[in-house]
């Protein structure tokens, strides 16, 4: 029987979270409203199995039937590529953080096989706005972001029993596309920098393209998705660039780019699946997800 | 002691600055500019009061042709200079290379773009400023480099650096100059970039890696760092180490590079210059032995200073590199170390 998904929210997330949804065979888009949970301490009338809730800077999916409230929405279980085999309690939510942290999780979660990380930095040049958006930042400028308050807690939530510290601070530009993030981690012990892209490369959400083959920036790459013919052009994987990859003793650095409209989708839609049907594992979901959505397994010539 | 006599070849953005920041030199004289004939940048500097030489020879319908007085070619201005400031872009001092070897006694002081194993040494004020006595080709480095080596020497002469993380999030262009990058674009530079290397020339045992990418902006780099200490470090024992080096404004209020552009025009610098790096004093923090902060460099300005330093380190005509520093500050007006520091810039 197919997931009957109720969707709470009009942002870009929200109407690609939609056009996710619908691309699958084993799910049907039950409703779409502006209003959010957060409004409703009763039951929700939609006819629907999951719930998602749609914000600003995450995603909530709750299992229908359960009254909802705020502190029930703080007992949130961060769901991400990290996940291993949650089932949430029922009446507890799942969390799919921002874009910043879904990427750095795909990451931890390629490299985590290969040694334990002890450390996570990130320097993350964020768009200033989108196209769509009126800036409120300069249309000249670089701007660092200070106070990550809730940047920090995502991280806290999602690493917390992964990576002993993990800190990303941002820095705004006059920009509207994607976010780069400039990433080192601190391995237990050496790395062979094969092992790395060879580690990436294998993660399905992952795609590790080359500079020298065309990607030199981030216009290359956002203009190479929009000619697949995807809606709005989105792309939903990680774009790792294969020559910034680097291993200097036991520090390993890269650079990655992402679509922050896009790039939590199919982690979404694993999480509604995972709910509206507990009989499948996870890695049968995010296969689902993955062949459902289309996700490129590699963009090498 | 005479003053030192000083030529500069190329006025663009860092030669204009450059010819200014001699001219204020109290043991300096600015002899004068050479450019290409058919280059604007003669009038411009005819304009300042400059005497104007030209690197070529000058072609029916050339600016140099136009310019009420030109006063010789290149060899002219040599042989009445001890020291060259080559601000010609990356890769131009090489065309001139063998003109210049051939003056006997010439110095010759080339900007970041150049590399490093085309000169004697590379420069920094703070870290190598008795290596250079006697060199003939100098080299000051980079932007970036300039400010990242001025950032990373603050904390490891207080504490003690074990490792830097830098990333780079740098203009695309200057404000006078064509993009050199798509305007709604990031390129990023594949592998290392060449700061940490550039830095190493200067500061040989820092341990650094530096990854850089290019944004769509004008008015200055911005560079985020993660630094692991020596040991245990308080926030205001950083930002007192920090705000006790020269050239370094710590300070809050400030959110951006645009903030900064317009904070430093309305302090009557002329062209908004920033010869300082500026620490968002905001963006500190320390984690036991690690700290996280974020500078920005105004990449137009901030090698000025030092290479005002580099002229006097060259000739040996200042040995201690503090007193050079305190000198060449006083005389552009550079923002003092601040013992009674509020916070504010």
């Amino acid at each position: 029987m197919n997931i009957r998904v109720g969707l709470r929210g009009s942002t870009r997330l929200a109407k690609r979270l939609a056009d996710g949804v619908a691309a699958q065979s084993d799910m049907l888009l039950a409703d779409v409203a502006e209003s959010t949970v957060a409004e409703s301490t009763e039951q929700p009338a939609l006819a629907c199995d999951v719930l998602v809730d749609v914000s600003a800077t995450n995603i909530r999916i709750f299992e229908a039937g359960d009254n909802f409230n705020s502190e029930q929405q703080d007992n949130a279980v961060a769901f991400t590529s990290l996940t291993d085999a949650v089932k949430p309690d029922r009446g507890q939510p799942l969390l799919v953080p921002g874009a910043d942290a879904v990427a750095l999780s795909r990451v931890v979660r390629a490299l985590g096989d290969l040694c334990q990380i002890n450390r996570l930095y990130a320097t993350i040049i964020s768009r200033g706005a989108h196209a769509a958006d009126s800036a409120e930042s300069s249309l000249d400028a670089l701007e660092p972001v200070v106070g990550e308050t809730e940047l920090d807690a995502q991280l806290g939530l999602v690493f917390a029993d992964v990576v002993s510290v993990c800190r990303a601070r941002r820095i705004l530009a006059s920009y509207t596309h994607s976010h780069l993030l400039m990433i080192k981690l601190d391995m237990a012990a050496s790395v062979e920098r094969d092992a790395v892209v060879d580690a990436l490369q294998q993660d399905s959400r992952i795609l590790v393209g080359a500079a020298g083959d065309g990607f030199r920036s981030t216009a290359d790459i956002n203009e190479f998705f929009r000619d697949l013919g995807r809606s709005r052009g989105d792309r939903w994987e990680s774009f790792v660039w294969d020559e910034s990859m680097m291993v200097v003793n036991r520090g390993v650095y890269l650079m990655l780019d992402i679509s922050p409209d896009a790039v939590a989708i199919p982690e979404t839609i694993d999480a509604i699946r995972l709910i509206g049907s507990p009989q499948l594992d996870l890695a049968s979901i995010r296969q689902l997800t993955d062949e459902s959505l289309g996700l490129l397994q590699s963009i090498t010539i | 002691m005479s003053n030192v006599l000083v030529g500069v070849l190329g006025y663009g953005v860092i030669g204009r600055r450059l010819a200014d920041a001699v001219a204020l030199q109290p043991d300096m004289q600015l002899v004068g500019i050479a450019g290409r004939p058919n280059s604007f940048s003669l009038r411009d500097a005819q304009w300042q009061g400059y005497d104007v030489y030209v690197a070529d020879t000058p072609q029916t319908g050339d600016v140099a042709m136009r310019l009420a007085t030109v006063s010789g070619d290149l060899s002219s201005l040599l042989s009445r200079i001890d020291v060259l400031l080559d601000c010609t872009p990356s890769g131009v001092p090489q065309h001139h290379r063998k003109l210049l070897d051939s003056v006997e006694h010439l110095v010759t002081i080339v900007q970041g773009g150049e590399q490093d194993v085309d000169c004697e040494a590379s420069f920094h004020s703070m870290t190598s400023f008795d290596q250079v006595v006697g060199k003939r080709r100098i080299r000051v480095i980079s932007c970036s480099s300039t400010g990242t080596t001025r950032f990373l020497y603050a904390l490891d002469r207080a504490f003690g650096v074990e490792q830097a993380f830098v990333t780079l999030a740098r203009r695309a262009a200057d404000p006078g100059k064509p993009s050199k990058v798509p305007i709604n674009s990031l390129v990023p530079t594949m592998g290392p970039s060449h700061h940490s290397r550039d830095v190493n020339t200067v500061f040989p045992d820092l341990q650094l890696v530096s990854v850089s990418v290019d944004c769509p902006t004008t008015f200055g780099h911005v560079i985020r760092f993660q630094v692991d200490l020596q040991r245990d470090v308080g926030r205001d024992q950083i930002i007192e180490a920090l705000q006790a080096l020269p050239r370094v404004v710590v300070g809050r209020g400030i959110r951006s590079t645009a903030d900064l552009a317009e904070y430093y025009t309305d302090q009557g610098r002329r062209r908004g210059d920033r010869p300082e790096i500026y620490v968002f004093e905001d963006s500190i923090e320390s984690e036991k032995s690690t700290l996280l902060a974020a500078i920005s460099v105004h990449m137009e300005s901030i090698t000025i200073p030092e290479t005002i330093d580099c002229i006097r380190a060259a000739l040996n005509r200042i040995a201690d590199p503090w007193e050079s520093i305190a000198l060449t500050d006083r005389s552009l007006g550079i923002f003092q170390p601040d013992a009674s520091y509020t916070g504010s810039v």
